[in-house]
């Protein structure tokens, strides 16, 4: 199957469609020069149709728990250019994380692995490349975030939620601005593109003209995402600027991942098992498409590596050594069990999850109850205050 | 039915859209609109006038809850004879001249009823003052999608944040402390509709940070300068810093695209200015208040208009507007078509009132407030 084949949605029976195959077709992943035709040019263009919605019902505090996170966001906020400090000296080949040596070693040991011929140095370098690449992903994943909350500014009809969005459209671009601060002062600039995979899905959302979608597709998914790698990221670097970085960037994300499940909760209460099944697709093509993103084609491409030897070759790695990938999805499962989505209509989330290996997640804890604990901000003013 | 996206647009390839829910709809006003979100990859801060704006927006936040004292009684009865009091101008001005205009519903009208009516009038306003900051939150948020330059969407993100606190401000002033809120002004939401139906960002810039805000900016100093009512006074002052900025991005924003826009395009927005400004001229009458009073609008508008004191407090509306109108090229442009539209008018005399731009380094509420409030350290 190729990606001239696409994956079927609503009526089509399931039984008839191989999902796991579609999941994990090297072709369709690895064709990555469509979005990314040409990357000299400075600007992309979306489409956006969704209406701008007034609300004349300004009654603060009617949706308690949205209310509640509008207070904690505004005594949360930090600052990018005083809250962190700039003059720590950065070697880019000492922020690396280090990895998960079976990881490494299923790689490197491998004579079939396309990188088993690199040597010291190229190793070195892989690192350093993945450490930019990875930055410069989340940089770009964080402005699809800037302008799909302004998004959800206009178009959300509830005040409360227009409150809550607006802190948000200001703390994304704290995080665009961080993160391009670090890529241009502590490494060597921003290396990559928008990755095709995220630049795809970041099409989608802004493309759809249903409010709702603007929630699952950026805060439930992209943001449970980008909150479990900022979180793998922020564990495993010692380069103390990053870390302190990470650490306040996650204390606002899991903010974000909350709002976007308190609010899709009182959503989906009201929406028909159909309904519900276009929002368990979208979630699946979205989990892939974030999935797909963590295969670093451009890397590959950079490194003289052929790309769809290297999709095939990761894809073939032992259900066991992928620590990394699935924890990706540690923060989207709980966060769609608790909104409902696993087991509406016959659980057709749920057997996608089992597909790609991540249903596992299903019972951790999920960001509404953890975001206050997340609040990394918060625990460094109280320890400067004493 | 779902209180889900009721647009007519046709669902992309999920499928699936939920119907119209029309009771739920009296409380919302959707817009339909078709831009271009655009995504920049060029990350560098090179524009250093939204630079500086962006940093001290960061350190200009304040917080409605707790910055603002909500333990204050308005009486807004008391309120209005105090400032009739203190300003020497009685209850009711400028309507209240049309006591003497011979056969105008208003002739009969006593003192009290004068007061009354001002308190009406004042929370008119203020609801104008609100809706008009949910449309700054829309149209901030639009702007934040649609700009094209990473400076400028930092700079409209602290913005939409802005407007946010305001519509909550306000909002909390009319529901705790004023008898009414009335519904948005045909003029002012038509004006907000035209701009968030345009693909064209620099409309919003136009419109809303120039037009709208400057417009707001001076209904704002107005108050500010007459209102006794200490809560309020404080409000207003705040809210006057953020607007400051406001205006001063837009002004920045625009007079970098002005600079290289062909000659039929600026025209474009020469026109558009016009007409932003006359709607807005419109919304002083206040034909969302007159019914209430048995009074109707077509009365209003045959006799206020041509009254004096009508004439200048709306003129002093503009005191924002025109100037950056210049500083932008806009009154010159074509023979000076604008500037004899302002003519007309009777606003052109402002056109060398200092600019919001400049005005902006001289002074700001907040930060002021904020130095005070941290004051040398004691131990």
């Amino acid at each position: 199957m190729t990606t001239t084949e696409p994956m079927p949605s609503g009526e089509i029976t399931d039984k008839a469609f191989d999902f796991r195959s579609y999941a994990n077709d090297p072709d369709r992943i690895s064709e990555f020069s469509v979005y990314n035709d040409d990357v000299t040019t400075l600007i992309h263009a979306v489409e956006d149709n969704a209406d701008a919605i007034f609300t004349w019902g300004y009654d603060k505090g009617e949706r308690a728990r949205l209310d509640k996170l509008y207070e904690k966001a505004k005594v949360s906020q930090w600052n990018g250019q005083t809250d962190l400090d700039w003059s720590i000296d950065v070697d880019p080949y000492k922020v690396l994380s280090p990895a998960d040596p079976a990881e490494v070693a299923y790689f490197a040991e491998n004579p079939e692995s396309p990188l088993y011929k690199l040597n010291e140095k190229e190793w070195q370098d892989l690192g350093v490349e993945s450490m930019n690449w990875s930055l410069s992903q989340f940089l770009h994943g964080e402005q699809g975030a800037l302008v799909c909350t302004a998004k959800i500014v206009e178009t959300v009809p509830w005040i409360d939620a227009k409150y809550y969005a607006a802190t948000q459209v200001v703390d994304e671009a704290r995080h665009v601005e961080v993160f391009a601060q670090y890529l241009d002062q502590k490494l060597d600039g921003i290396k990559y593109p928008v990755n095709t995979h995220l630049g795809s899905l970041l099409d989608d959302i802004i493309q759809d003209s249903r409010w709702d979608m603007t929630y699952l597709g950026m805060q439930i998914m992209v943001e449970g995402l980008a909150l479990a790698a900022f979180g793998f990221m922020q564990q495993t670097t010692e380069e103390p600027l990053l870390k302190k970085l990470l650490r306040y960037v996650m204390s606002d994300e899991a903010r974000h991942v909350a709002f976007g499940v308190l609010s899709l909760q009182e959503v989906y209460q009201e929406l028909t098992v159909a309904e519900l099944r276009d929002r368990q697709e979208f979630a699946f093509e979205a989990a892939l498409q974030m999935r797909d993103r963590f295969m670093r084609q451009e890397v590959w491409e950079r490194m003289g590596v052929d790309v769809k030897d290297m999709v095939k070759f990761t894809l073939a790695m032992p259900d066991e050594l992928r620590i990394f990938q699935k924890m990706l999805f540690s923060k989207i499962v709980p966060n769609c069990k608790k909104l409902g989505l696993l087991d509406a209509g016959d659980g057709w989330l749920r057997d996608r999850f089992t597909d790609i290996g991540v249903i596992e997640f299903e019972n951790w804890v999920d960001t509404v109850d953890e975001y206050d604990d997340l609040d990394e901000v918060a625990k460094d003013r109280a320890l400067a205050e004493g | 039915m779902t209180i889900l996206d009721a647009s007519k647009h046709d669902a992309n390839q999920h499928g699936g859209q939920p119907g119209v829910d029309t009771a739920f709809d009296a409380l919302l006003d959707r817009v339909r609109s078709e831009f271009d979100t655009t995504f920049t990859w060029d990350y560098e801060r090179s524009r250093d006038g939204l630079n500086r704006l962006y940093e001290k927006a960061k350190r200009s936040q304040w917080n409605v809850s707790d910055d603002l004292d909500w333990s204050i009684d308005v009486d807004p009865e008391r309120a209005v004879r105090l400032q009739a009091e203190a300003t020497g101008i009685p209850a009711g001005m400028p309507a209240r001249s049309l006591l003497d205009v011979k056969g105008s519903p208003v002739a009969s009208w006593d003192d009290d009823k004068w007061v009354e009516f001002a308190v009406q009038a004042q929370s008119a306003s203020l609801s104008q003052f609100l809706h008009g900051e949910q449309g700054a939150l829309l149209c901030t948020a639009r702007l934040v999608e649609a700009v094209p330059w990473i400076d400028a969407k930092y700079y409209a993100a602290t913005q939409v944040v802005d407007e946010a606190r305001h519509v909550e401000a306000f909002a909390r002033y009319l529901d705790e402390k004023m008898p009414a809120t009335y519904p948005i002004n045909e003029n002012l939401k038509s004006l907000i509709d035209q701009v968030l139906r345009d693909e064209r960002w620099d409309l919003v810039y136009l419109g809303m940070q120039v037009v709208i805000e400057g417009l707001a900016l001076a209904a704002f100093g107005l108050m500010l300068g007459t209102t006794q009512e200490p809560l309020l006074k404080a409000m207003l002052r705040y809210v006057m810093a953020d607007e400051a900025r406001h205006v001063a991005f837009g002004i920045l924003s625009l007079q970098e695209l002005y600079e290289d826009m062909d000659a039929a395009e600026f025209r474009v927005r020469q026109e558009f200015a016009y007409e932003a400004c006359n709607m807005m001229r419109r919304r002083t009458l206040n034909s969302e208040l007159w019914p209430s009073f048995g009074i109707s609008n077509a009365e209003i508008e045959a006799l206020l208009p041509s009254q004096e004191s009508q004439q200048r407090m709306q003129h002093l509306l503009f005191s924002k507007i025109v100037p950056n109108c210049k500083k932008l090229g806009l009154l010159d442009l074509r023979d000076g078509w604008l500037r004899e539209r302002f003519q007309e008018m009777g606003i052109i005399q402002y056109e060398n009132w200092e600019n919001t731009a400049e005005a902006l380094t001289i002074g700001d509420a907040v930060e002021p407030i904020l130095t005070d409030a941290a004051g040398p350290v004691t131990s």
